[in-house]
């Protein structure tokens, strides 16, 4: 015999919670990289987050949730970026401002968080230059997924998948070669 | 997500970056705007009838066409969608086959006048067309500057300018053989009453298009496009081709056969070159490609035409 089913009901929800705390943070960052929208991220991950909740029921999402969000995620972000081409805010920042103001700035010497903040702002611009498709694969691949997880995400196969993450490599690469020393061939 | 493995450092960067970014946002902030907006969850305990009808009602709203809205709208959508996934620059090779239609004066053209198939690849709105005649190897097309280009083997090739005037040949040609679909899709949803018929498959979402009244589409008289019901992309495609006049020209076929990633370089006219070979440009003897473009449309052009006059080799430049 299993719990109740007004405690099922609970304790479901209470999974669901976790998993949206657990996975919300990876899943705006992902998104606004691949808008350069931090706003529109947003909007794009509720919106993913409303239509799986919806279907909470027919998917495991504590278990298999984080691949299905990213895909939906994938998907949105692209289709959006097509359909919203030219009209893309420059407003990149959001409220990371904010939150670089409240970071502890002692947290490394100055010279090495200028250094690191440079790469940093490179590695965007380098990401901002890839095709969407690319850009996507490799930060799916830099987030763990598998190129079948990858392939799925995007509607095409294993194959292409890791084409398009060999492709972005060796455009990111390229562009980062100054700071990276022969870290990445 | 699959086992962690050693990360490529590009991955690691771009990883340390997307972290980075996801230290900025309040997950918690995120768990109350959606409990502000709360999403329709469904107890387990439900019936099955109830959860059948829910998930039937569910799932017409994201594939059917997302609204239960009237035939029209369904196909606006799906031609919208349509539009999405093929302005991504994504590779994908079509079989063209083009039928003149028999009542018009152009099928009497020698080049125009009987049916012909050809491979065309697609990147948005960049193309080539290959020859399916192996020992006549041809290729031309627009790359990603809207330069029209001719590779006549692998010796001899012309450029167009992006806003040069073409050739009349050449830009019937274009229209005829060229399926540059973000920009059909713009005009099919500029200038046609759109329609959602039953497909040839269940996969398949098949909407037809027809010239609105009062609005003039030159060049296209109809289209039935066979949309894959995941993805969108066209899997099939129908142009009933008219001129200005609305006289019927050509019906033209495009069916998906290959979504091989190509390179760059194909879409270019470099890319069916030899690297000695000899390219006609606005700059360099812009005069003789007219003359090159006219015997390669000319009568006879199953067989290989013979290379024009002999022209001085260009001036050695270092690669643009």
């Amino acid at each position: 015999m299993g719990p109740p089913p007004a405690e099922q009901s609970l304790a479901d929800a209470a999974a669901l919670d976790a998993w949206v705390l657990a996975t919300a943070a990876d899943a705006v960052a992902y998104a606004a990289s691949l808008l350069r929208d931090r706003a529109a991220a947003e909007d794009v991950v509720q919106d993913c987050y409303c239509r799986l909740l919806a279907r909470a029921d027919v998917y495991d999402l504590p278990r298999d949730g984080r691949k299905l969000l990213f895909a939906a995620v994938t998907n949105a972000c692209i289709n959006l970026q097509a359909r919203a081409r030219g009209l893309r805010s420059l407003d990149v920042g959001g409220e990371a401002g904010l939150h670089d103001l409240l970071a502890d700035p002692a947290a490394a010497p100055p010279e090495q968080a200028l250094l690191q903040a440079e790469l940093e702002a490179a590695v965007a611009d380098a990401l901002a230059t890839l095709p969407p498709l690319q850009r996507a694969a490799l930060e799916l691949k830099s987030l763990g997924q598998s190129l079948r997880e990858i392939a799925d995400a995007l509607g095409t196969t294993a194959g292409n998948a890791g084409v398009l993450v060999h492709r972005a490599r060796q455009a990111m690469a390229q562009r980062l070669a100054p700071y990276l020393k022969g870290e990445a061939g | 997500m699959s086992a962690p493995e050693p990360l490529h450092p590009i991955d690691a960067l771009v990883r340390r970056h997307l972290l980075r970014q996801a230290d900025t946002v309040d997950p918690a902030a995120v768990l109350r705007r959606l409990r502000a907006a709360p999403p329709r969850r469904r107890s387990r305990a439900r019936s099955a009838l109830a959860g059948l009808a829910a998930a039937a009602a569910l799932l017409l709203a994201f594939l059917g066409g997302r609204q239960a809205g009237p035939a029209r709208a369904s196909a606006d959508s799906l031609v919208r969608e349509a539009r999405a996934a093929h302005a991504l620059p994504v590779d994908r090779c079509y079989l063209v086959q083009i039928a003149p239609d028999p009542g018009n004066p152009l099928a009497r053209h020698p080049f125009f006048g009987r049916t012909r198939t050809a491979r065309l690849w697609t990147r948005g709105d960049r193309f080539f067309v290959e020859s399916t005649n192996p020992h006549w190897p041809w290729a031309w097309g627009q790359d990603e500057r809207g330069r029209v280009w001719l590779a006549h083997g692998p010796r001899l090739g012309v450029l167009y300018a992006a806003r040069e005037k073409l050739p009349e040949v050449v830009a019937a040609a274009r229209d005829l053989h060229t399926m540059q679909v973000p920009t059909l899709l713009d005009q099919v949803l500029a200038g046609c009453d759109l329609e959602r018929v039953s497909g040839d498959t269940p996969a398949t979402a098949r909407v037809v298009a027809r010239p609105r009244l009062g609005v003039t589409r030159p060049g296209l008289s109809g289209a039935v496009l066979d949309l894959d019901a995941e993805t969108r992309v066209l899997r099939r495609l129908v142009l009933h081709r008219a001129n200005a006049a609305g006289v019927p020209v050509a019906t033209t076929t495009f069916t998906l056969i290959d979504c091989t990633p190509q390179a760059d370089v194909s879409y270019r006219l470099r890319g069916h070159l030899d690297p000695t070979a000899m390219m006609l440009t606005p700059r360099y003897h812009p005069e003789r490609r007219d003359a090159v473009i006219e015997g390669f449309f000319r009568p006879g052009t199953s067989r290989p035409m013979p290379m024009p006059m002999p022209m001085p080799k260009p001036p050695r430049k270092p690669p643009a």
